[in-house]
């Protein structure tokens, strides 16, 4: 049989029709179909045991267990440890090493403005020559310290002790005293965002469940806290001290409060002349609130106790000293000072022999600093806003940022030196406002650190060699010797974060068995005691207060033109960067007001001819912005509300209205229009 | 008036969330997507495109301020015992309710991608992927090493934690126990800072879960579509129930007299 | 220069002519190919579809599409098993839409599915219970018959039948015509129903969900009937527009008066069980799922004119036309009815597509609309100029109009 051309075709025919009905073809098409799938566009999960590894948060001041969950050595995802649960930022804290913002080598501003890497050794060069340039001149070096209270924080008190000419920034109401929610009945919050980034997550919600805590929430919008709140006051923007103020007058009038103890306080006399003038029925018009109802505020805050009165802080802010002067007045009113379930004042950590004399240093608030007077800017993770900063400084001036996150202030600086991020590095967590225990925790390294990195303090000490001055040991080694100090003074507990329980500090025979207890994931904690303020003191006639009548006017129930508008900016208090995965659900759940919106009342867009879900330009003082508007019911009609979130794109421009406006006033008028 | 007990085949696992405690933080949709292996968004996705199988949304009380108040309310699949809606629509059976623990399985695997059960669905619960995943460079050594990424082209939803279900299958095999005695529990639930989610047996009348599941304040989404949704909500505001949609009897009455 | 295949006793134009004619339609679809192509290699974000929107345009013209290309089954059911013979003067021609309507349905849907590799997954793994398995099957066999169907057709070509092995088997497949004919209706009747399934199961979706019988919701039956109503208005409608592009007669009048009548009432039919089922749904089955039907009208733009528009406008209005078609006063009329018939069957297919989608079904959902993308247009306009090109050269080398020869001899 001879086969021909014709043969072979019809074979190879025949083959082929046959094959369609084998399971080859089918298979093959399969197998491309998940090939075409994996193949690079597919990311391959990591491998290696599944261990747990316990350290502390330290992204903010609430320093939660944390269990951390690794596959080899890579974590893989973060828990609460020791019953607690942790905030969406902290849940996703493994992913922040990766954010495409962040910024892992030292970076320079050019003349441009636009920022360019050096190395490590020229930075340390420029800030060398920028301080030794003013080390004479007293208070040209100022250093802002956005996590005091912290070990980190005596070692920067150390240089300020060292050189004369430099003066230490911070916030240290937090580190000092402590609310001691877990026993308080009743808190008044005066726009703090108590179910939003305030707090350990879920704390003040969970005693509010459990019936143990009555929340009163006074905010110019409906948000979540108001909305969660058991009475939530619709206070107007700007009456916030004349509404405080209100209160303390009708609890002086009722005479519900500690006649023995108040009326010995220092002013008393003079307070009460003050706040005569604050009757509700006259602070009405401008709070919004009926007379009625600011009396029962005050009385349930007299006689429901132990109460507590909160209001957010903001550096620098016009109208904000005045406002804490007379909160802190109400709580004395109350009772809230130094008593149970109030306001009460943090033991102290040990400290080390060698760092006993820096953590006397005082700390400044900004609002002392002489305007145009600092030469050299040092801020470590400082979250103010840069117009506060800006008045602050000389006209020839060097701004350092120690930071991972070039955003906030830090885009302003002129050199740029990264810190590594939490679960990169060891330190110890500042102190949590909702509780008055003292602690020490601290985080330990899960991951490596930028090589090019450097903690604040490690790299202020590599500065203080180079012009001459005592260089310190590193933080770690500071943080060990506290421990030490703190272990030999045998106060307190260590709780373990892996079961909860408590191992009271006697059991801890050597250095070596705390700190391993404490690097392993345990926090060692002191409870707080009740013990009455030794000197009461009250504000009086000549306080600042005395103006707060007339600057406290109604918001215009008409705005008239193209709205001239009292600007509320929504406080957030938290890290300055989120996971990119936690940015993309809030953007598309819309869980969250997005950066760069303001939000509007329908009433007053249509009032004021405001077309919304458009563009608009919103100008106050002299910073300018585009937003996009949007109407919405939940807020104040006649009121201008934007939002203030993290920064979840450090791509995106550096200062946001919220951060800047605030420096010209609790309450700015903004002009917003349609562009 | 009493409310009739909550009928559902037999079904296992499901979940209770009080919208009072629910302050709309989030943690429940990140721990979500960080157990499950969510990507990040790649350059142009929308609140419509997006994948999260979790999705906290907003409830309003359709008033003007100052009576407007807002609640949230998670939603996820609601992993429907009757009639589950997409399980009968999908031409090749990528979608099954699994036997053992009445979880409404997704097999991205032998998905088609033609999207009909999510058209099929009235809670909006699943999920298209319209993109190939995408992590910022190097996050992806961040993944769970115990679920897969899925691929383009496929739909993906909420499964109760699969891999967490199977690890504690196996665990539970090894330990000789009964597959009624697996227990575990989900991300979200877990994740949640003021315990508004609690997940549990449905089935067990004495599991927290159950006891939840039947008090009075107790609503599920759409009830009368009858799809026996094994995710209940609660909430005490009459408002909220409103709201979410809530048919209880007594609401009906509410709302007319209200 | 292609005399040689051009049929004896019919005039065409010059070849240069025809090439001018078919250079825009190849362009629109080179660029349709491109949307395709980016849709199919980097994922389908480049269409407007979403989550909710999970279906789009593609969906809804893909339904459209079928449900006009019912014409070629349903003439085919007409000639060969009820005996209307002045039919097969438009049998060929129907048969070449029906199968450009089924091709292009079936290559768009392989760009619509995210992954279209596993297509025969639904063969291999087939959910008995789901509409699109039912419907899956039906298609792909369906197509298979037209096909074949359309094979004599092109074998009938001058240059073709020269072989004669061509010829027997051309032969051979006109003996088989009526069986295949027979099949094709069944398995058309099947998946239009099926379609209208599609939509009528969705039990979760009260907007769509109907009652019916046994397995299958009302809308089976109420796609079966439009598709049959509409299909003969289609081929009018079409018949029409070629001779009115190229200048000829093509059929007798009483071709069109035939399709007419039949397409008419059908149509009136429809329109009666379409309005017991609209009032049914309205009165029963969307109330006792927990949905008011009036609060699907509440959402602009989709108000009760669109229920009107759907029932007495595009469905009583042609019906009441087209059964008069011997009182109309011109031909211009049953081509209005044509049209209006036609474009009732799209706005049904619209209204199950689109709005459904865009009605929220929580309450907390909002009401969203949808505009597709460019690519999702190209996509489909690339069908569209297939079906031209397909329908002109066969239109140029294939008898699809038997009479055209003896029309054009007058």
């Amino acid at each position: 049989m001879s086969l021909g051309r014709r043969d072979l075709l019809k074979f190879l025919g025949g083959a082929a029709a046959g094959a369609i009905f084998t399971p080859v073809p089918w298979k093959l098409i399969d197998d491309v179909s998940i090939w075409t799938q994996n193949w690079s566009w597919l990311p391959l999960v990591p491998r290696g045991e599944i261990q747990s590894k316990y350290t502390t948060c330290t992204l903010c001041s609430s320093g939660c267990p944390v269990r951390v969950r690794c596959a080899g050595a890579q974590p893989v995802s973060m828990w609460g440890a020791a019953g607690h649960r942790l905030c969406p930022i902290g849940l996703s804290a493994h992913h922040l090493p990766y954010h495409p913002g962040r910024l892992a080598r030292p970076m320079e501003h050019t003349q441009g403005g636009k920022w360019q890497p050096i190395t490590l050794e020229a930075a340390v060069e420029r800030i060398s020559t920028g301080l030794s340039g003013c080390l004479r001149q007293r208070g040209s070096i100022a250093i802002v310290d956005g996590r005091a209270g912290t070990t980190a924080s005596l070692l920067y008190k150390r240089f300020v002790a060292q050189t004369n000419a430099a003066v230490y920034i911070a916030d240290e109401t937090t580190a000092r005293n402590g609310i001691d929610l877990d026993r308080t009945s009743t808190l008044l919050s005066l726009g703090v965002p108590l179910q939003d980034s305030w707090g350990e997550p879920g704390h003040v919600m969970r005693l509010q469940a459990d019936g143990k805590l009555t929340v009163i929430h006074a905010e110019a919008r409906a948000s979540a806290t108001a909305s969660l709140a058991d009475t939530w006051l619709p206070l107007a923007p700007g009456a916030e001290t004349a509404f405080v103020l209100a209160l303390a007058h009708v609890i002086l009038k009722d005479g519900i409060y500690d006649r023995g103890r108040i009326q010995k306080a220092e002013n008393f006399r003079s307070f009460e002349t003050l706040i005569a003038a604050f009757s509700p029925e006259r602070v009405a018009a401008a709070t919004g609130l009926a007379p009625d109802v600011i009396g029962d505020v005050a009385r349930q805050l007299a006689q429901a106790g132990p109460s507590v009165v909160l209001a957010e802080s903001r550096p620098g802010v016009d109208g904000a000293d005045e406002l804490a002067t007379a909160v802190a007045a109400l709580n004395l009113l109350i009772g809230s000072e130094g008593s149970e379930g109030g306001i009460l004042a943090r033991p102290e950590v040990p400290v080390h022999d060698s760092l006993k004399d820096a953590s006397r240093v005082p700390a400044t608030t900004l609002a002392a600093v002489p305007d145009h007077s600092v030469k050299v800017l040092w801020l470590d993770d400082a979250e103010i806003p840069w117009a506060v900063l800006e008045r602050k400084l000389a006209p020839e001036h060097l701004v350092i940022s120690v930071s991972a996150w070039p955003t906030g202030a830090a885009a302003h600086a002129g050199l740029f030196v990264p810190a590594p991020l939490f679960l990169e590095s060891v330190r110890d967590a500042a102190a949590p406002a909702d509780s008055a225990a003292a602690w020490f925790r601290i985080t330990s390294p899960v991951l490596p650190a930028p090589p090019e990195s450097r903690e604040g303090v490690d790299l202020l000490s590599q500065v203080a060699e180079k012009i001459g001055l005592t260089p310190t040991d590193s933080l770690v080694d500071h943080l060990h010797r506290r421990a030490e100090a703190i272990r030999t003074a045998g106060h307190g507990q260590v709780v373990s974060y892996a079961d909860g329980t408590a191992t009271g500090i006697a059991a801890f025979s050597s250095a070596e068995d705390f700190w391993n207890a404490l690097a392993n994931g345990g926090a060692w904690t002191q409870a707080a005691s009740a013990k009455a303020p030794p000197r009461l003191r009250l504000p009086g006639e000549n306080s600042s207060l005395e103006k707060t009548m007339r600057t406290a006017t109604p918001p215009p129930s008409n705005p008239g033109t193209a709205a001239e508008l009292p600007l509320v900016v929504s406080a957030y208090t938290g890290p300055p960067a989120a996971s990119p995965v936690l940015s993309k659900l809030y953007e598309e759940s819309g869980l969250k007001e997005p950066p760069d919106t303001a939000f509007i009342h329908p009433q007053t867009a249509e009032r004021a001819g405001l077309k919304p879900g458009a563009r608009a330009m919103v100008e106050a003082g002299n910073v300018k912005r585009p937003v996009l508007l949007e109407i919405s019911t939940l807020v104040m009609p006649g009121t201008l509300h934007v939002s203030a979130a993290p920064e979840f794109h450090p791509a995106r421009p550096k200062h946001s209205i919220a951060g800047t406006t605030a420096a010209n006033g609790r309450l700015v008028r903004a002009r917003i229009w349609n562009v | 008036m009493t409310k009739e007990t909550v009928k559902t085949r037999p079904a296992r696992y499901g979940m209770v969330i009080d919208l009072d405690r629910c302050n709309g933080c989030g943690a429940c949709m990140i721990a979500c997507a960080v157990e499950n292996n969510v990507p990040a968004c790649p350059e142009g996705v929308t609140d419509r495109t997006g994948i999260t199988w979790m999705r906290v949304q907003k409830l309003s009380n359709g008033q003007s301020f100052p009576d407007s108040r807002t609640a949230f309310i998670p939603v996820m699949c609601q992993q429907c015992g009757d009639k589950t809606p997409c399980v009968s629509v999908c031409p090749q059976q990528a979608v099954e309710v699994d036997e053992a623990s009445g979880i409404v399985d997704q097999m991205p695997q032998r998905c088609l991608g033609c999207r009909y059960c999510m058209v099929a669905c009235p809670y909006h619960a699943r999920y298209f992927n319209w993109w190939d995943p995408a992590w910022p460079n190097g996050m992806e050594r961040t993944l769970n090493p115990d679920v897969a990424p899925r691929m383009r082209g496929v739909v993906e939803k909420c499964n109760f934690c699969h891999g967490r279900y199977q690890e504690a299958r196996a665990k539970a095999a090894v330990d000789g126990a009964a597959e009624r005695a697996v227990e575990y529990t989900t991300a979200c639930a877990e994740a949640c800072p003021t315990g508004a989610i609690t997940f549990g047996d449905l089935d067990d009348p004495g599991s927290e879960v159950a006891q939840l599941a039947k008090s009075e304040n107790a609503f599920r989404l759409l009830e009368k579509l009858g799809t026996g949704p094994k995710v209940h909500y609660i909430s005490k505001r009459a408002w909220v129930r409103a709201a979410a949609g809530s048919s209880l009897a007594a609401e009906t009455r509410e709302v007319r007299h209200g | 220069m292609d005399r040689g295949l051009i049929i004896r006793g019919v005039r065409r134009c010059s070849f240069g002519r025809f090439a001018l004619w078919m250079v825009p339609w190849a362009l629109l679809l080179i660029v349709g190919c491109y949307a395709a192509f980016l849709c199919l290699y980097e994922g389908l974000h480049h269409t407007n579809m979403d989550n909710r929107f999970a279906f789009g345009l593609w969906i809804f013209l893909d339904l459209t599409v079928i449900a006009l290309g019912a014409g070629a089954f349903f003439t085919g059911f007409l000639l060969y098993v009820m005996k209307r013979k002045e039919l097969q003067a438009v049998i060929n021609s129907a048969v070449v839409i029906g199968f450009i309507c089924y091709s292009g349905a079936v290559a768009v849907l392989a760009v619509d599915v995210g992954q279209p590799l596993r297509a025969w997954f639904t063969f291999w793994h087939p959910n008995t219970h789901s509409m699109l398995t039912e419907v899956t099957f039906c298609i792909s066999v369906y197509l298979t018959v037209l096909a074949i169907e359309y094979l004599p057709v092109i074998l009938k070509n001058r240059k073709l039948r020269q072989v004669p092995s061509f010829l027997v088997f051309e032969f051979q497949l006109h003996k088989l015509m009526y069986v295949l004919a027979g099949v094709g209706t069944f398995l058309s009747f099947f998946h239009q129903g099926s379609l209208g399934g599609l939509y009528g199961v969705l039990h979760a979706r009260p907007f769509v969900f109907r009652e019916g019988f046994a397995i299958w919701p009302s809308t089976f039956f109420l796609f079966i009937l439009s598709a049959a109503a509409v299909g003969p208005s289609f081929i009018l409608l079409t018949t029409w527009l070629v001779s009115k592009v190229t200048r000829k007669e093509l059929v007798k009048p009483a071709v069109f008066r035939s399709l007419a009548h039949v397409s008419g009432v059908l149509l009136i039919v429809y329109v009666l069980f379409k309005s017991i089922d609209t009032l049914i749904w309205i009165n029963g089955t969307s109330p006792g799922l927990g949905f008011a039907a009036y609060d699907y009208y509440a959402w602009k733009p989709f108000g009760t004119w669109i229920l009107f528009t759907e029932i007495i406008v595009l469905g009583l209005v042609p019906a009441l036309l087209l059964l008069n078609e011997k009182r109309l006063p011109s031909r211009g009329w049953l081509i209005l009815a044509a049209m209006l018939a036609s474009s009732g069957v799209a706005l049904n297919r619209f209204v199950l597509t689109i709005q459904t989608l865009a009605l929220p079904t929580l309450p907390f959902d909002q009401f969203l609309s949808y505009w597709p993308s460019w690519q999702e247009t190209a996509t489909f306009l690339a069908v569209v100029a297939y079906g031209v090109l397909v329908y002109s050269f066969s239109f140029r080398y294939l008898t699809l109009f038997p009479q055209e020869k003896e029309l054009s001899r007058i």
